[in-house]
């Protein structure tokens, strides 16, 4: 059975607002943004008591209580999922694992609430649009990876990443590219990355004569090289 | 050639690239232990014997060589272990061996 969001709330200490506790919509202090934590009259996070569900009207932060656990516990949404489901409940479809945000990264959280059967027959289109984002932001992440020692920022590089994983809802994105980083063959999704490195690298010499901003040409040479690969498809589709 | 080289505050960590065709790396560590040193990497050269020749154990040769100078070594063993980069690890400047 699931928890209710206000009990998930006290368990983690955050501050509710005492005269809203029998209302509705129970308020508190939002831990994701925190924009009111400064002003002891402000409580942006709205927990609804009967949807189970909260929204943090400052950051438009929002979802289901297992995601808000997962989110303000730091553990893993499927660590959470399985605290009240059990382990070895059911056995699920590796889509079916998959969180509401990463749900919505792909664009399939929208068909999975408001068409569920339509859902549960394309859960293997579903977890190909979620490998396709993976090796997407692998991509991605390894080319800043290379920019990053190239340039002496290994650090700010990893930083980065580790901003990266968490927007795009990888948590192994920074353990996958730093291990392939350290293979002695690299896979086809790193050496894409090598390639947009490359481009990014002998462009941020022709424009700067410097490599300071080179982990920003990554990004552009990235997306003109993912820009040209689904016109390149479309062409494809068209022949 | 030495691509990169990056400390975690105990050891050396040199990234060397693979021999194969795939653009891969090797990361061999060099800690210090005693009055010896310890190099550990693994490759295709030291799957079978730590002790093999290979680039990698050459570079770090080379590397220790051009550092330590009269530094007495009483020793150097190799251990065949997969080294992977860390987040942690700290970059420092390239030493470049190949000129020594």
């Amino acid at each position: 059975m699931l928890p209710s969001i206000v009990n998930v709330a006290e368990e983690n200490g955050l501050k509710i607002n005492p005269r809203t506790l029998k209302q509705k919509e129970v308020l508190c202090k939002c831990p994701f943004c925190l924009a009111d934590a400064n002003d002891p009259k402000k409580y942006y996070l709205s927990l609804n008591l009967k949807e189970n569900i909260y929204k943090c009207w400052y950051c438009k932060e929002s979802g289901g209580v297992l995601q808000f656990e997962s989110s303000v516990t730091g553990k893993p949404f499927q660590e959470v999922k399985e605290k009240y489901f059990g382990k070895n409940r059911k056995k699920y479809h590796p889509a079916e694992m998959l969180s509401p945000k990463q749900l919505a990264l792909i664009n399939w959280d929208e068909v999975k609430r408001n068409h569920f059967e339509e859902y549960k027959k394309s859960l293997q289109t579903v977890i190909a649009d979620w490998k396709a984002h993976v090796r997407e932001q692998r991509i991605l992440a390894f080319a800043k990876l290379l920019i990053g020692i190239e340039t002496m920022k290994y650090s700010i590089v990893i930083e980065n990443i580790k901003k990266q994983a968490e927007d795009v809802q990888i948590p192994t994105l920074v353990e996958d590219v730093l291990s392939m980083y350290s293979c002695t063959q690299w896979e086809e999704w790193a050496l894409e990355g090598r390639i947009i490195a490359g481009v990014a690298y002998k462009t941020a010499k022709q424009e700067s004569k410097e490599l300071e901003n080179a982990l920003i040409y990554v990004s552009l040479a990235f997306y003109q090289a993912i820009n040209d690969h689904s016109q390149q498809k479309q062409f494809e589709r068209v022949g | 050639m030495i691509k990169a080289t990056f400390t975690d505050g105990a050891a050396l960590y040199i990234v060397v690239p693979s021999q194969g065709e795939g653009h891969g790396n090797v990361i061999v560590k060099i800690k210090k232990e005693g009055n010896g040193f310890v190099i550990t990497h693994s490759c295709s050269e030291n799957q079978m014997d730590a002790h093999a020749s290979c680039d990698h154990k050459l570079y770090s040769l080379v590397l220790l060589k051009k550092h330590l100078d009269n530094y007495p070594v009483e020793f150097i063993h190799y251990e065949n272990s997969r080294i992977h980069l860390q987040p942690d690890w700290i970059q420092i400047q390239n030493i470049k061996v190949a000129e020594c």
